[in-house]
């Protein structure tokens, strides 16, 4: 069996690094050497985070810098970079240490974006699909293989995302007077439009729309100060959640809205799907990959107000029966997001299947 | 080295000007500069060189030396020795440097101001260890460094807020610590303000050359500059990019800052050399019409750029860029415009010659020729002012100093004004109307800024053959300098003028419109000064800009491919070249490139119908 090594030198937390948890499990499950390496200084809050895996145990490797990187991964077949630092620190490790595994990069988002592109971090960025030799290249979305085919010239496999299904599920729904729209709110990723997302939660929950109620998560009051933002009172901030805590919004609310100026994958959105909540996410991204505007969930360009506007009274203005089709179709369209297919296409992706 | 024991061989006194000058003694006439270490309290302050002429009154044989006292040693009073490192004695003179009243106050002067003085001007060499640059600039070097220079050189160019930069470079991998004073205006530092500072790495050294550096934050404790904290931890890369560095001020610090004594480090590891840019704020990261992440516009620009060269088409659906309207090329009453045909020339008469003849005789459209001989020997010399004289279409630019390939053809490329240019190797010969073909390729791409015609040994322009079998390069042997009429009109009757778009062109023949200067600057002289990758990066920069780059796949140009350089340092200098043109563009992937020329249809068909072409020459 095939000995795979996962980069991922995050805290733990967010969509992608539970990606990957989920989908080296299943890579696990299917008999996979598939282990995760970790930075020394995250080891401890990934371990944390990740401790309803007990796997984590033998199979997650705390590596302090390049030279261990290499020595640790030594005997993998292939190694894959998560991140553009990732793939920094797996060329440092080739350098350093003369390692003859094979490369991956499991291109998660179009890093470069995430910077200023006058910056350090946004050329190292663009660097990391320079710096890996004799790479396989794959993405969770056509948009994703799209962009780095377009920008660097790679071919990118396509492989399946991944949705946690056991946790994010539907529910039986009772009728009610209100609909209930929840929004996620990330006041230090400017990307992810927060004060678009306030800003239009405000004028739903003042009821522009129809009847509805209005709730917030991912943030806290306290952040929120932090950062010059203030939530106003008609809208329920329900705090920061736990995946758990999440699925179980999703499935009792009728609408999810992500206004993110662009959404690699769109996770939150896919998953409330999975939880049977109608979903509106952008436009710009790969979100089209599950998403059919008006059919499976709506689509905006979330950057033209009109355009969100637009759907937001398509959503409200949905009999029961349209909504119910919708729901379905949503749920149809993410239900072969398991982690089992993912690790399969990423096996197929490495030459393994 | 001499044996401890013997008599201290050297003296020193404080000199003029707050210096310290002095003498020492050579040993035996085995050594004529000797090493010293200037050293204030427990501190090595720098390493200098005894190797000036000594005084009179010192024992011959000896050298002297002089140093200029910086100025935060001046500051404060200090014990001091002198030491030779080849005897590891200390010289007789003065135990203690006293304070000097001259230092002058820090600047009043705000963020990014050029410094008001530089101590050695603005270029020249450094010593090893400490070094006082200019006001309220200090650069540390490695103790093991040599050829340490410094000059203060032009800041990025997108970037407004300063008009300088600080470049450091040494003849092998050092490491640099690089202290600047941080203006009063620190004192008045908000909370989590951001700054940005621009760093570059002087030299490529691998594919993506790129150094760890820590950016501190330090003081100047009267002895030596003491670290408060780390800021942060960053990457230099070979292009300029700026860090940003997130300060708060403690009390202390504020009040360290508004005494003038609050300095930002940035330290290396080893590098040939760096550029230091002043810390300036950086602005607030706004909303934007589009994105509520400001950043956004331009890391997408960024992105879109990268595709115009990889994959315009599938770049623009990817993001959602409208398609760009095609122009019509005017083709009613088109006349060729007059062109300037820069050819550069170093030695090789004959097949100079045989270049210029074939320009006179086969040209059909308006030209002038300007020869930039590069310090021809006198044979060369005598035929190209034979040329010159009997055609004033053809104008010499000779160069007393040979400064490198790059910088004659900018030079040259100055001097001309014809809205197109055409830069043609020495050793090629054009066929009868190349130029005009060039130009009509010009006329029926709507944005072409580069055209570029085929050749027997021009890499993905050659023809019939590209590649050997053995995957090198081809040259196509078979076509002689005599055949190429034979090879044109063949190739006219073959070609479906389909003008296929290229990411990069062979530079032997380019014919180059003036916007592409104008848009993307001239060849860099900085990262390609003997040549070796200038064109591929005009290439480049002018697709990442939106210009066409063409091949006019109806017109040949012989190409001699004679060899400039001896192999060895070919290939170190191909080498050089390839780690610099990856490093200005990191993101552009040369492999993908090279398919995308490989598999370009217009070229596959063209070969394809041109193989037979060796036996249909009739020689």
């Amino acid at each position: 069996m095939p000995k795979i090594a996962f980069v991922l030198p995050v805290r733990g937390g967010s969509g992608g690094a539970h990606s990957v948890m989920q989908e080296v499990t299943a890579l696990r499950d299917l008999g996979v050497d598939a282990t995760v390496l970790v930075n020394q200084q995250n080891i401890d809050s990934f371990m944390d985070t990740y401790d309803r895996y007990a796997w984590t145990q033998t199979g997650v490797v705390a590596f302090n810098g390049p030279r261990e990187l290499g020595r640790i991964a030594a005997n993998a077949d292939v190694v894959v970079a998560t991140t553009n630092t990732s793939a920094h620190s797996i060329a440092e490790a080739i350098s350093e240490t003369r390692a003859a595994f094979r490369t991956a990069y499991y291109v998660q988002d179009y890093e470069p974006l995430f910077y200023d592109a006058s910056t350090i971090d946004h050329g190292i960025a663009v660097a990391s699909f320079a710096v890996l030799p004799n790479c396989t290249y794959f993405a969770k979305t056509n948009w994703l293989c799209g962009i780095v085919k377009a920008a660097h010239g790679h071919k990118v496999e396509k492989v399946v995302p991944s949705i946690d299904h056991t946790i994010y599920k539907p529910a039986r729904r009772e009728p009610r007077e209100k609909r209930i729209l929840c929004a996620m709110v990330r006041p230090d990723t400017p990307r992810r439009a927060p004060r678009k997302t306030i800003a239009l939660m405000e004028r739903v929950a003042s009821g522009e729309y129809g009847p509805a109620e209005v709730k917030a998560f991912g943030v806290d009051h306290e952040e929120l100060l932090k950062a010059g933002m203030q939530m106003p009172e008609n809208i329920e901030l329900v705090g920061k959640l736990k995946q758990t805590e999440v699925a179980t919004l999703l499935r009792d609310a009728d609408f999810f809205v992500d206004l993110s100026d662009y959404q690699a994958f769109g996770r939150t959105a896919a998953e409330a799907m999975a939880c049977g909540c109608i979903a509106l996410a952008p436009k710009l991204g790969g979100t089209a990959d599950f998403i059919e505007d008006g059919v499976s969930a709506f689509l905006a360009d979330c950057g033209d107000l009109q355009s969100v506007d637009a759907a937001l009274r398509r959503m409200f203005s949905m009999s029961d029966a349209e909504a119910s089709a919708m729901r379905y179709a949503g749920m149809e369209a993410v239900s072969g997001y398991t982690p089992v297919r993912a690790a399969i296409s990423e096996l197929r992706a490495l030459g393994f299947a | 080295m001499r044996p401890f024991g013997a008599m201290a061989r050297g003296q020193y006194q404080l000199g003029p000007e707050g210096s310290i000058v002095g003498w020492v003694a050579l040993n035996d006439g085995t050594s004529e500069h000797v090493p010293l270490a200037i050293v204030c309290g427990d501190t090595v302050v720098s390493l200098i060189e005894a190797n000036q002429p000594a005084p009179s009154r010192a024992p011959r044989p000896s050298q002297g030396f002089r140093w200029d006292i910086p100025e935060l040693v001046r500051a404060k009073a200090a014990p001091l020795k002198v030491v030779d490192l080849l005897s590891g004695e200390a010289l007789e003179g003065p135990a203690v440097l006293p304070a000097y009243n001259d230092v002058p106050l820090p600047s009043t002067a705000g963020w990014g101001a050029e410094p008001a003085y530089w101590v050695r001007g603005i270029a020249g060499h450094l010593n090893r260890w400490f070094n006082h640059v200019a006001d309220g600039l200090w650069a540390t070097v490695d103790a093991q460094a040599t050829g340490v220079r410094f000059a203060r050189v032009d800041p990025p160019s997108s970037e407004k807020a300063f008009s300088w930069a600080l470049r450091l470079t040494a003849e092998s991998e050092v490491n640099w610590t690089v202290h600047q004073r941080l203006p009063l205006a620190a004192a008045d530092i908000e909370e989590n303000q951001h700054f940005k500072l621009w760093l570059r790495l002087s030299q490529a050294t691998a594919n993506v050359t790129q150094c760890h550096c820590e950016i501190l934050l330090s003081r100047w404790n009267g002895e030596r500059f003491e670290t408060l904290r780390r800021l942060r931890r960053s990457r230099v890369m070979r292009a300029f990019t700026n860090t940003n560095v997130q300060i708060t001020l403690e009390p202390e610090e504020r009040a360290l800052a508004a005494a003038g004594e609050l300095v930002l480090t940035v330290s290396t590891q080893p590098c040939f050399g760096i550029f230091v840019c002043p810390i300036v704020p950086a602005p607030l990261v706004e909303m934007g019409e589009r994105f509520e992440d400001g950043r956004l516009v331009g890391a997408f620009d960024a992105c879109e750029q990268l595709s115009r060269v990889m994959d315009e088409e599938l770049g623009r659906e990817i993001l959602m860029v409208p398609k760009a309207e095609p122009r019509l090329a005017p083709n009613a009453g088109w006349d060729v415009p007059m062109t300037e045909i820069i050819v550069p020339v170093y030695n090789g008469a004959d097949v100079v010659v045989r270049c210029l003849r074939s320009i006179q005789s086969a040209t059909d459209t308006p030209f002038r020729v300007l020869i930039v001989d590069d310090g021809s020997r006198d044979y060369t010399t005598l035929m190209l002012d034979q040329i010159v004289a009997e055609d004033d279409r053809f104008t010499m630019h000779r160069r007393a100093v040979n400064r490198g390939y790059t910088k004659s053809i900018n030079e040259a490329v100055k001097l001309t004004t014809s809205d197109w240019v055409v830069i043609l190797n020495s050793d090629t010969v054009v066929s009868r109307g190349w130029l005009r073909r060039l130009h009509e390729a010009a006329e029926r791409v709507p944005g072409a800024g580069l055209i570029g015609p085929l050749s027997n040994a021009a890499t993905w322009q050659s023809v019939p053959q590209a590649k050997n079998a053995d995957g090198s390069w081809s040259q196509n042997d078979f076509i002689e300098p005599e055949l190429i009429e034979q090879v044109q009109e063949r190739l006219a009757a073959t070609s479906e003028c389909r003008y296929p778009e290229f990411p990069v062109l062979n530079g032997f023949c380019t014919l180059i419109s003036r916007s592409v200067f104008d848009v993307c600057g001239y060849f860099d002289e900085e990262a390609f000064p003997l040549g070796y990758g200038e064109e591929t990066d005009l290439c480049l920069r002018a697709g990442l800009a939106g210009f066409k780059l063409v091949v006019a796949d109806n017109c040949f140009v012989y190409h001699e491919k004679s060899v400039s350089f001896g192999s060895a340092k070919r290939s170190k200098l191909t080498r050089a070249g390839g780690f610099e043109l990856r490093n200005k563009h990191p993101g552009i992937n040369i492999g993908a490139l090279e398919r995308l020329m490989q598999t370009s249809p217009a070229m596959v068909q063209l070969r394809s119908k041109l193989n037979k072409l060796e036996s249909e020459l009739q020689v």
